[in-house]
């Protein structure tokens, strides 16, 4: 195949189709809705993708989970609202070590705020939004080209480590036209290799604390914390093999850039001055990499569309105090970005010469 | 090349994506590197309505435009902060100060080609023109939709085509102020945006 112009959302679709999704259920709900219409459009003509647009995001988050369970690669894709009403079916999906793929392109929020504009307000949702404790995989691409790969990825990381993975995106990136090569992408897949449904012997598929049995370990902590445990090493082991990352720019200067997402192409005229951290892999958080780069540098600023989501993050994981630069309201542009470093007193000089 | 920057700045169901994705289509055929980026309101017809549109040679990073080499403004809906080179805009949309030109587009697209819709593609022309980029036949054809392919095609040539002196001829300070003036007076006595247009271009300006 040529090279061709694909907006993200579309990329996101090929992405799973290629990553072997045979099931895709979903709400339309902006700035998602893309990937909807591009799996409803395939599926037409490619019969081996069955696609549901159901009553709702919490009807598509529980669908996607029984057609797992029952054997298909599945997914859906919503935005923050809509990720919201998925979150007690995310949960669930935990419980039952489920892998499925769950995309959500990020605007700017709480509530309906504003459906059209990008934001990156979702980070902690995608960490904390469930109840009770779990192990969180989330990617966030930055570029067309990276939709494709990192929707693969998402697939064969919840494949790997048996749980719901989930695939962020923004409002811009969604919406981006750019000109890629998939053919010059390529992610060997992984295959499902769980035992589906109607398999031949009787299993239970509970949100209750049970045991192996089937039996309910409702008041039993040993065992709940044996399951906890194995699920989380699971999960964390296959995710180190998953700790995708840039980083770049200037490394010899004085201060760290963290950005991802859209946000980290809208500072790109700031590499000459500052070094980059771009984490792609955002959950677990990579505190590993994160602790050998950071001491590097005598400050961090953290560019994000949020007040601070990941800022907070960061500051946990290295026990420092970082500078923030959120972009609100929409306001993802390099002006916002200029704006947010002179207020912290952290612009270059030629960047405040070029903005005049 | 460096990177070239558009913008097109219009309202929703004006036409912006018809043209961005025709342009972005076109130069990725051939064989530029190309991002173009929507942003728009939430309001369907009415709302913002903004295509960033960069082309170059290398890969481009930061596909948001502030500062566009050339703008195509159908309404002035735009972000406060961008700034334009120059621009080429339909009657009435000139902002003081501005290196531009106006060009009734879809009073054209009416007088030559029969339907207001044929305007987005004479704009199309021009913007092709203005960035100069030097496309062929084949490239623009695979771009178009199959829908009047030939009607399109002829409006782009002919926005293509056109040069200052005959812009001058078609928009005479006078002529444009009176087309201005009966789509104002059109608007405010409440018929819709497109008829409008229309209406003031029932007395063609030249």
């Amino acid at each position: 195949m040529a090279k061709r112009l694909l907006q993200g959302n579309e990329a996101v679709l090929l992405g799973a189709v290629k990553a072997g999704a045979t099931y895709f259920a979903g709400y339309p709900i902006s700035p998602s809705s893309e990937v909807l219409m591009a799996a409803s459009v395939y599926a037409a003509s490619h019969p081996e993708l069955r696609f549901l647009q159901a009553e709702d995001e919490i009807a598509s988050a529980n669908a996607i989970i029984g057609a797992s369970l029952a054997g298909a690669k599945s997914f859906t894709a919503t935005s923050g609202p809509g990720f919201s009403l998925m979150q007690e079916a995310i949960g669930y999906a935990h419980k039952l070590g489920v892998p499925t793929v769950f995309v959500d392109v990020q605007r700017v929020g709480p509530a309906t705020g504003m459906p059209t504009m990008p934001g990156q307000g979702d980070i902690l949702q995608t960490r904390y939004g469930s109840s009770g404790d779990y192990t969180s995989i989330v990617f966030y691409p930055s570029t067309v080209a990276e939709c494709y790969e990192y929707t693969i990825r998402a697939f064969n990381c919840a494949e790997e480590s048996r749980s719901p993975v989930v695939l962020l995106s923004d409002a811009f990136l969604g919406h981006l036209n750019e000109v890629v090569d998939l053919d010059a992408i390529r992610v060997p897949v992984v295959e499902r290799t769980l035992e589906p449904l109607a398999s031949g012997h009787t299993r239970l598929f509970s949100g209750v604390a049970t045991y192996p049995d089937g039996e309910p370990a409702t008041a039993d902590a040993d065992e709940f914390i044996r399951q906890y445990e194995e699920a989380k090493a699971r999960r964390l082991e296959v995710s180190e093999r998953y700790a995708f990352h840039e980083y770049g720019w200037n490394k010899d200067a004085d201060t760290l850039v963290i950005a991802f997402g859209i946000t980290r192409r809208i500072a790109q005229p700031l590499a000459p001055h500052f070094a980059l951290f771009r984490p792609i892999r955002i959950w677990p958080v990579l505190q590993d990499e994160l602790r050998e780069i950071a001491p590097r540098y005598r400050r961090i600023v953290v560019i994000e569309g949020s007040d601070g989501q990941y800022a907070s993050v960061v500051e946990r994981v290295l026990y420092r105090d970082v500078y923030r630069v959120p972009l609100l309201g929409g306001r993802m542009s390099l002006e916002a970005v200029r704006e947010g470093l002179d207020r912290i007193g952290l612009l270059p000089a030629e960047l405040a010469e070029a903005a005049v | 090349m460096t990177e070239h920057a558009i913008v097109i700045d219009g309202v929703g169901g004006q036409g912006v994506r018809v043209i961005g994705n025709t342009m972005a289509t076109l130069l990725g055929a051939m064989g530029y590197e190309v991002t173009l980026l929507y942003d728009y309101d939430s309001s369907v017809r009415g709302g913002m309505s903004e295509a960033f549109l960069k082309y170059a040679d290398e890969p481009i990073s930061n596909p948001v435009v502030e500062h566009a080499n050339v703008t195509l403004r159908l309404a002035d809906r735009g972000p406060n902060h961008l700034d334009s080179d120059y621009v080429v805009c339909d009657i009435g949309l000139v902002k003081p100060g501005e290196r531009a030109e106006e060009i009734p587009f879809l009073e054209l697209g009416v007088k030559h080609f029969g339907r207001d819709l044929f305007g987005n593609m004479i704009a199309l022309g021009r913007l092709l023109r203005l960035s100069d980029v030097k496309f062929d036949q084949a490239a623009l054809e695979a771009a178009l939709p199959a829908k009047y392919r030939e009607e399109n095609i002829g409006a782009v040539r002919y926005g293509y085509d056109l040069d200052d002196t005959q812009i001058h001829q078609i928009v005479p300070e006078e002529a444009a102020g009176r087309f201005a003036g009966r789509y104002a007076e059109a608007v405010l006595s409440g018929v819709a945006m497109r008829d409008a247009i229309e209406l003031a271009g029932q007395h063609p300006v030249a």
